[in-house]
């Protein structure tokens, strides 16, 4: 494949849920790398807690924006700040963004929050500025259990891709139509 | 489900301690709490917002160091702008984080830039404990500091002086200057951590802790070791790996914890009876002959002996202490032993439960030894260890004095066995009180917090009215150090320079990213001042810190500018020789099924079963065990860390909680003999239910702590004091509590 | 912040906007029905829906602004053109309707201070200031039935525009569904008409024109009209609700013995809904019964309008609040 028939990347994230232990150190690195105001963050540990004792099961899924395909925050968005850029991050433009707040509501994964800081809404960006320098996002680079992972889909050589061809895999809130960018391994 | 916090909540806290706080600030104006209220120096993360909404991303400097938010010392990658460190990150080259952070060292930032550091020497200008402070110079306070030892040593000789301090890197200086003081009084965290363990193990197999291969591993079996909340960055690291792998891994513990979630097997033990489930372990693999008759033979002594004590603990026997099903032990038995030797029974860390733990321990190190579970893939092995040795350079220093006095730890006249190196700490506090031996005047404490590790706060407290001086070197104004006279801020690990450290054959460096802020200092300045003061100097012979540090890398091709660029240096190889791996330091110089030196001393020589006490009807076990966002006593003003966790509730089950009304979010009382202590009830599938457990290290009483001041409870205000008499160990789940409804 | 925890980023403000916005479209619409079905007869009902009409949504809009986190920069809504955000839609919508609605105020003032009003009467005038005359009676008719006729489906606009900023919004299942964009169009309708029959109730009947029965009979036959159509909708809204997915069906617990229980069943269903319906329907029942007139009161008719306003907000309110805690399932606990 040459250079200019190369196709544009698809950042995904692809957790591994069993592999997470709930420590929580992609959501302080996320808090420090991106100076999220303390009481609000980007991204979170979902839990479904199942059984009775001593029958006992817990999942842990990491999970932050879903940078969907299809994203609701963004249509809805009155304004046009919040964006779809061309390798389909989706990003807010924080002087046009007013705060209507009306993204939080049409967002499935309740992945947005109010930063009284910048006076707009915000939300993961998949670490753009550091995607940009060809770093790792740091909540990646930090997960403990090593369940979080973070590549190109449209690369077929990428970790992410690789776990996906190996892996049964699913997305939350699929019928919701967002079209996710957030692939989790069935285990 | 867990860990429900109500934010809104918390927030109007602060908002409220904060203005309290001011109010008390401005009433002893003078008086210098003052001097504990946040300044604008080295603000926080929230105080320098990036103009253009956009992270940096270059930045002026990275520097290489190691992390000290807890013992395991990760390598980090620091990211500098602006004299500001911006942000943490693993050091990919360091074999304990390799390239990744816990959640403590993501926020390493924020114990740097806490608006409550230590910011200048304060000496107390009030009652002890009443916040009451004088700021004063270095010069003043060091002097103040060593004429009010020398004044302790003239009267009462120098054992009137107890020095104690917790693993870290300074330690040998602090070992320095109490040695050269001539004091035979030191307390470390060891006898409330792992001296059950370490004893056993030196027992077993002649060394503290062996080394686990995680690498090919298929069957684990942790008994009380939470390594996933009780985070060894790169053992958890391993575990998660080793499960992913498919390893078979076996959770004994009383609660459903982030580990038994993640294992095979999850078996709620009931507190204090693991000692059971590992003897019918052991009977099991002898009597069905699956143990490696081989390595036992060749490695071993004593199988005899250990097969005729143990013949008895069946698993029936074992399942009416342990209350695990007898066919499930003779089933993991069966697995385990199948397995070997890409198997082990883990050593454990924290394994101050109960008076047995001894012998628990014991039973897993032979347990290991049984089926041949060293030096093989995927089994035990010699621990690679990290230490100061390892062909770095030494800095010269006369002989110490020669101590005669008794240990007021009871080591060896009251607890013939326990190592000199462990002592029994929670016995000088005990002996602080009765005064015997003898009086002990003054107490100098370096990066601990006792007032809150011991068990029985109160008494701890106590203790402290019957010293003269007490001194204490910290970062923060931690309980301790709120109840001490003189108190000396330390630079935090990311403003100073430390002994240099060897791990798996490569040192590691640890050197400032930043100035110290404030008139913080490190720990190789303040004791080389004290010993100098003390006139000692001649045990401090280096110039300043990098004095220190190029005197230890003398011997290396490498220079101290080198080594600060690249943040490591391989040593010359040495490995383990395939030999090495197989002698054992023990008298027989084998593994000791059965230990000679347990038989000489009265104790058992091989394992058996000792009764724990149990909990009387309506009280539960009062369980503590780390999480994942804290490091014990010392993290909960972290503004990140309490972001995560701010608070601790009692976690108990619905059935007891049904029984006494008590619902999600109630308040309760919980009661010990010794206090009792109001929180609120975590109602949880995830619990035996006769326990309750209680995050430990939340409770403060010191106000220098805005964030963390007032939330959760203390457990180690109710934990009675249990020592056993074999390794010294602190027995911490043998307290039993009353819960009732607030 | 836990995750698991709601947090309410829509609060009052915003039922408080979706409600005069409601109220001011409902105005409008009245009045412009009412200057087309009963000209002279209903002139005092056309009058108060004009005055009303422009004021509630001018509150409710400085609410929302002031509900923005930069109030001073709402103007980039009209920067832009976003077809596929109500928001963008509806801000455009509102924007026409202050216009007409204010325009529609001033055609409706009264007498004196109409004269007032200069406005060109000849091409030749546009140019030449000086020209310019207070509007004759039959060009203030025209121009009221002209605004009244442009501005009913932009008031229909605005009232629907309200449910479907919510309706929308797939991620919250209580509010995903056609349903309460007409129930908040009919409620806007509804409130409108109760704003100005409570004003009606509480002024004194013109002097020299008492058409105080038909008046109320006009508005409270449309109102009660219009409660029907709205209960009409509620009971689709349930079923459907129930039927659709297990997330709907779940949402709706949030009105069926959840945390909004209350204030729908008692609020907006008993308050709002069925009490001013009974009212209603017992001023009516003579007039359908026995064809004859009854006499309005006064007190009844401001009392049934009172609780449709009531009831009108409390509908909103619970929307608003509930349909934040509605969600997509099965929900991940944070
Ligand atoms: N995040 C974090 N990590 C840490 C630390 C920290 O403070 N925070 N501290 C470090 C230090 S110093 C240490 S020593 C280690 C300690 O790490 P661990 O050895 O894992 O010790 P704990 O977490 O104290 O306790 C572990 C478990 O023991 C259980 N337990 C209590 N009594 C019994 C019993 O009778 N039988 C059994 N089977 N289980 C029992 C408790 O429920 C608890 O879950 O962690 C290290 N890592
Ligand atoms: N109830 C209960 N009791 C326990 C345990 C438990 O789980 N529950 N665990 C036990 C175990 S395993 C252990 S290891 C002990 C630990 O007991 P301790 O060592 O007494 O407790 P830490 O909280 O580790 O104390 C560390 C202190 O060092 C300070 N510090 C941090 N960084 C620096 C620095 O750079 N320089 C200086 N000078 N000070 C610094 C911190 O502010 C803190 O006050 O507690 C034991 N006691
Ligand atoms: S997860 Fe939410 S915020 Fe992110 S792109 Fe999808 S809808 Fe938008
Ligand atoms: S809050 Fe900002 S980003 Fe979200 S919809 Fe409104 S203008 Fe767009
Ligand atoms: S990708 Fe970056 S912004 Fe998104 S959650 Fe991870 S660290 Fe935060
Ligand atoms: S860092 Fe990784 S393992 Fe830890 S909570 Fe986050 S996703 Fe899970
Ligand atoms: S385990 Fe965590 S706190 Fe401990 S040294 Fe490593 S990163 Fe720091
Ligand atoms: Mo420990």
């Amino acid at each position: 494949m040459s250079e200019n028939t190369a196709k544009k990347p698809r950042w995904v994230f692809v957790m591994e849920p069993e592999r997470c232990i709930d420590c929580e150190a992609c959501m302080v690195a996320c808090s420090v790398e991106n100076e999220v105001p303390l009481g609000e963050h980007r991204n979170w540990i979902a839990k479904v807690e199942k059984g009775a004792f001593p029958d006992l099961s817990i999942a842990f899924l990491p999970e932050n924006c879903h940078h969907c395909a299809n994203p609701p925050c963004e249509r809805v968005c009155p304004t046009g700040a919040t964006y779809r850029r061309e390798d389909g991050l989706v990003l807010i433009d924080y002087d046009r963004c007013i705060g209507c707040k009306y993204c939080m509501m049409a967002c499935p994964y309740d992945a947005r929050y109010v930063n009284e800081e910048k006076k707009a809404v915000d939300k993961c960006t998949f670490c753009v500025h550091r995607l940009d320098e060809g770093l790792p996002p740091a909540c990646v680079e930090t997960c403990v259990g090593g369940a979080r992972h973070f590549g190109d889909l449209n690369d077929p050589n990428s970790e992410v891709s690789k776990l996906l061809a190996t892996h049964e895999s699913y997305r939350l809130y699929e019928e919701a139509g967002t079209e996710p960018a957030i692939y989790y391994i069935r285990s | 489900m867990t860990d429900k916090q109500d934010n809104t909540l918390q927030l109007s806290r602060r908002e409220f301690l904060g203005l309290s706080a001011g109010v008390v600030a401005s009433a002893t104006v003078a008086g210098g709490l003052n001097l504990l209220r946040p300044s604008n120096v080295g603000a926080g993360r929230q105080a320098a917002p990036h103009p253009d909404h956009t992270p940096p991303t270059d930045f002026d400097r990275e520097v290489f160091t190691l992390c000290e938010q807890c013992v395991w010392r990760c390598g980090v990658r620091a990211k500098v702008k602006d004299g500001r460190v911006y942000k943490l990150e693993g050091n990919p080259f360091h074999p304990h984080s390799r390239g990744m952070l816990c959640p403590r060292g993501q926020a390493g930032v924020a114990t740097l830039y806490d608006p409550d550091r230590l910011k200048y020497p304060l000496i107390r200008s009030g009652p002890r404990g009443s916040g009451l402070w004088r700021r004063a110079s270095w010069e003043e306070a060091l002097d103040y500091v060593a004429a009010r030892m020398l004044e302790i040593k003239e009267r009462y000789g120098p054992e009137a002086m107890i020095f104690s301090t917790t693993h870290n890197l300074i330690q040998t200086q602090f070992e320095n200057l109490l040695k050269a003081f001539g004091s035979p009084n030191y307390g470390t965290q060891r006898s409330l951590c792992f001296n059950a363990m370490i004893t056993a193990n030196l027992m077993t197999f002649g060394l503290e802790e062996p080394g686990r291969d995680y690498g090919q591993t298929q069957y684990i079996i942790y008994t009380g070791r939470n390594l996933l909340d009780a985070i060894s960055n790169s053992e958890a690291q391993d575990l998660v790996a080793a499960i992913a792998r498919g390893a078979k891994v076996v959770v004994l513990d009383p609660r459903f914890t982030k580990t038994a979630a993640k294992a095979t097997e999850w078996l709620p033990v009931k507190p204090g009876t693991d000692l059971a489930f590992h003897l019918a372990l052991i009977q099991v693999i002898i009597e069905e002959g699956l143990y490696d008759a081989e390595f036992v033979a060749e490695h071993t002594v004593g199988f005899d002996e250990l097969k005729e004590a143990t013949a008895g603990y069946t698993p029936e026997w074992a399942a009416s202490k342990c209350e695990i099903p007898a066919e499930t032990i003779r089933r993991i038995a069966r697995e385990f032993a199948m397995a070997a030797p890409h198997v082990f029974a883990h050593p454990n860390w924290r394994t101050s439960n109960f008076l047995n733990s001894f012998q628990t321990e014991r039973a897993i190190a032979v347990l290991n030894a049984l089926v041949g579970s060293w030096g093989r893939p995927g089994s035990l092995k010699p621990s690679a260890g990290e230490g100061e040795g390892g062909g770095l350079g030494t800095i010269p220093q006369p002989p110490y004095p020669r101590v005669s006095a008794l240990r007021l730890d009871g080591v060896p006249w009251k607890y013939p066995l326990v190592p000199l190196k462990l002592g029994v700490f929670q016995e000088i506090r005990d002996n602080i009180l009765t005064g015997e031996p003898y009086q002990a005047h003054g107490w100098f404490i370096n990066r601990q917090n006792p007032v809150n590790s011991l068990p029985e706060r109160r008494k701890t407290i106590e203790a402290f009215s019957k010293l003269d001086f007490i001194v204490t070197v910290d970062i923060s104004m931690n309980d301790t150090a709120w109840f001490s006279d003189v108190v000396l801020p330390e630079a935090t690990y990311l403003e100073r320079y430390e002994p240099l450290t060897v791990v798996d054959g490569i040192v590691f460096i640890r050197q400032p990213v930043v100035e110290p802020l404030y008139e913080s200092k490190s720990g190789l300045w303040i004791f080389k001042q004290l010993g100098e003061r003390l006139g000692l100097g001649d045990y401090f012979q280096y110039e300043d810190e990098e004095d220190y540090l190029r005197q230890q890398l003398a011997p290396l091709d490498i220079t101290l500018e080198e080594l600060k660029e690249k943040g490591y240096y391989r040593l010359p190889t040495h490995e383990a020789e395939g030999e090495e791996m197989f002698t054992f330091n023990t008298p027989s110089g084998k593994i000791e099924l059965y230990s000679s030196t347990l038989a000489k001393s009265g104790f058992s020589p091989v394992p058996v079963w000792e009764e724990p006490v149990g909990n009387e009807p309506g009280t539960f076990y009062l369980l503590t065990g780390k999480v994942a966002q804290h490091t014990q006593f010392a993290t909960h003003n972290n503004e990140l860390l309490h972001e995560r966790v701010p608070t601790n509730p009692l976690w108990i089950h619905p059935k007891p909680a049904a029984e006494r009304g008590i619902e999600d979010g109630d308040e309760v009382w919980v009661e010990s003999p010794t206090s009792r202590v109001k929180t609120v009830a975590h109602v949880t599938e995830k619990i035996r239910p006769d326990c309750v457990y209680m995050i430990p290290g939340f409770g403060h009483v010191s106000k220098g702590l805005t964030t963390a001041y007032g939330q959760g409870a203390s457990d180690s205000d109710l934990h009675l004091t249990f020592t056993d008499p074999v390794s010294g160990s602190q027995a911490l789940s043998q307290t039993c509590v009353t819960v009732k409804k607030a | 912040m836990d995750h698991n925890t709601i947090h309410f980023h829509w609060n009052l403000l915003i039922v408080f906007y979706l409600f005069t916005a409601g109220v001011s479209a409902g105005a409008f619409f009245v009045s412009g029905l009412a200057t087309y079905l009963g000209g002279a007869r209903y002139k005092r009902i056309s009058r108060i829906g004009a005055m009303v009409a422009p004021w509630p949504l001018t509150l409710g809009l400085g609410s929302l602004v002031f509900d923005l986190t930069k109030p001073f920069q709402f103007w980039w809504l009209f920067l832009t053109l976003q077809y596929t955000s109500p928001m963008s839609i509806g801000s455009w919508l509102l924007l026409g309707f202050s216009l007409l609605s204010f325009v529609y105020f001033v055609l409706w003032f009264p007498r004196p201070w109409r004269d007032l009003l200069r406005v060109p009467h000849r091409w030749s005038d546009l140019t030449n200031f000086g020209a310019w005359r207070a509007p004759g009676r039959k060009m203030i008719g025209t121009a009221r039935r002209v605004v009244a006729a442009i501005g009913a489906p932009v008031a229909i606009g605005v009232g629907m525009y309200t449910g479907v900023l919510l309706g929308a919004i797939p991620a919250r299942p209580l509010w995903n569904t056609p349903m309460v964009a007409q129930l908040f169009l009919f409620s806007a309708m509804s409130t409108g008409v109760a704003s100005v029959l409570l004003i009606a109730s509480l002024m004194r009947p013109e002097a020299g024109h008492d058409h105080l029965h038909e008046e109320r009979h006009f508005l409270v036959s449309l109102d009660a009209m219009l409660i029907v159509l709205e209960i009409l909708i509620v009971i689709p809204f349930f079923l459907h609700q129930a039927l659709n997915t297990w997330s709907s069906a779940e949402s709706l617990n949030l009105i069926m013995g959840g945390p909004f229980t209350l204030p729908f069943w008692l609020g907006v269903i008993l308050l709002g809904l069925l009490t001013p319906l009974i009212i209603e329907g017992f001023e009516l029942f003579p007039v359908v019964w026995q064809e004859q007139a009854v006499k309005y009161s006064r007190l009844w008719g401001g009392l049934s309008a009172a609780l449709v306003l009531v009831g009108g907000f409390l509908l909103r309110y619970v929307f608003v609040y509930a349909g934040q805690m509605s969600h997509f399932l099965p929900l991940y606990v944070r």
